[in-house]
């Protein structure tokens, strides 16, 4: 969890017409597979509506928020998707005395991302030590309507994952994994500048609760990409499942030449095609 | 030898008796029987805009706040919430708590942060009372009422001179 936490009274004095908790997922419940992040932020202004930012990487969030009917906590919670915003008015109680049980904590409106994810994970088929493995933090970015939302529903945007340098050594592996919680289409275009072939794949993972071990599907069996080729592959939804991440695996060959460079790019949309 | 025929002369108010234990310098503004008739034909006519926030209660300071107290004869005090509330208004300062009914809960802006306005007319001496849960931006606009107002004078005048008559020997 971020610190200090975003203020949601900001935007408020700022006259500006809605909040955005916009940080990466910083921690994690405890175990060697995972869990949901425990980032649980809080907002102290009341609220319109609910959506789910453009550069989300998350896409399930919950919102808790205090319900002297919901007994014996006192608290309700929605949940909120890229496919469905939450419209409603969530009020902050933060008069003295209006807390949450048995806690006692003040009823202020929750956020909390609900999203497995583990900071920890490395491909079972990595060497470590030796092999290389970047991890990108899932972003979450939520947007809080002081006012009414607007008719069409916010979208996440099309991430587009892009590079033309990873550092890869001959004879170890460059790992690379990145967030695709709940995106329907995946376009990855990789093509291979290095002098060298490229052993190349991409697999599938969905994280875990606790010490059960983190399942990985195989999309793209590594094979060898020639210097100077290159590789595509769309990945749905429809065909192929949802997945918190995709690791994509660099091998190569030989020394990279002095001049070395990739073309990679993955575009993610939430879009099916 | 017949009557005198005096011409037609316009109704005046006489002239007020001078007060016997003295009169205060800013006498006029409070007490209206002091108040000087061309005084009272002028209305007030300013308008006044601005912005209030509201501040999330403490424990053991009072729950609601004056917004406004009236300093005019008779004002047209219009109330739009910017942001999603909840804001309880109301002119009696048990408006506590916010979601409980004693007060008018400003509604919420709609698409585009535009919200639907309440007024209140206020005569002069009334306060508008204002409580939140949270921090809010209200917009608060405060118009004068000039026929109000020249209504307001007027009956002031006449009994200022009702008054005035009486007190003559």
């Amino acid at each position: 969890m971020s610190y200090p936490q975003p203020s949601s009274t900001a935007p408020v004095l700022a006259g500006q017409g809605f909040f955005r908790l916009k940080t990466p997922v910083s921690t994690f419940a405890s175990g060697s597979g995972g869990g949901c992040p425990t980032d649980i932020y809080e907002s102290t202004q009341g609220a319109a509506a609910f959506a789910i930012g453009p550069e989300s990487d998350l896409a399930h969030y919950k919102i808790g928020y205090l319900d002297p009917t919901n007994s014996p906590s006192l608290m309700s919670i929605v949940e909120i998707t890229p496919e469905r915003m939450f419209s409603g008015l969530l009020y902050a109680r933060n008069e003295p005395g209006t807390v949450y049980q048995p806690s006692g904590r003040q009823g202020r409106i929750l956020i909390w991302p609900t999203d497995l994810w583990y900071a920890g994970y490395t491909p079972s088929a990595a060497v470590i030590p030796g092999d290389t493995v970047f991890t990108y933090p899932p972003q979450i970015d939520i947007i809080q309507y002081y006012s009414n939302p607007p008719t069409i529903q916010p979208q996440r945007n099309d991430k587009l994952w892009f590079t033309q340098y990873l550092p890869m050594t001959s004879g170890q592996t460059t790992w690379l994994v990145l967030p695709s919680y709940g995106r329907s289409y995946i376009d990855v275009e990789f093509a291979n500048a290095t002098g060298q072939a490229v052993t190349y794949g991409i697999l599938g993972v969905l994280y875990s609760f606790g010490n059960f071990a983190t399942q990985e599907t195989t999309l793209l069996m590594a094979a060898s990409v020639a210097n100077n080729a290159s590789q595509n592959k769309v990945i749905k939804s429809s065909t192929d499942g949802v997945f918190d991440a995709l690791v994509f695996s660099f091998a190569i060959g030989g020394s990279p030449s002095a001049n070395a460079s990739i073309n990679f790019r993955a575009t993610m949309s939430d879009t099916p095609r | 030898m017949p009557p005198t025929m005096k011409p037609l002369q316009p109704f005046r108010l006489p002239p007020k008796a001078p007060s016997k234990i003295g009169v205060p310098p800013d006498s006029s503004a409070t007490n209206p029987g002091q108040a000087s008739f061309t005084q009272l034909k002028t209305p007030d006519t300013n308008s006044d805009n601005y912005t209030f926030f509201t501040t999330i209660p403490i424990a053991g300071q009072p729950d609601s706040t004056v917004l406004y107290t009236a300093d005019r004869p008779w004002v047209r005090v219009t109330l739009i919430l910017e942001t999603a509330g909840p804001v309880a208004v109301g002119t009696k300062a048990t408006i506590t708590p916010v979601l409980g009914g004693a007060g008018i809960l400003l509604p919420p802006p709609s698409v585009g942060g535009v919200g639907q306005p309440i007024v209140f007319n206020l005569a002069k001496g009334n306060k508008l009372y204002i409580a939140s849960t949270s921090v809010n931006r209200v917009k608060v606009q405060v118009d004068p009422l000039p026929w109000l107002q020249d209504i307001f004078f007027l009956v002031q005048a006449v009994v200022a001179g009702i008054a005035s008559l009486v007190q003559k020997p």
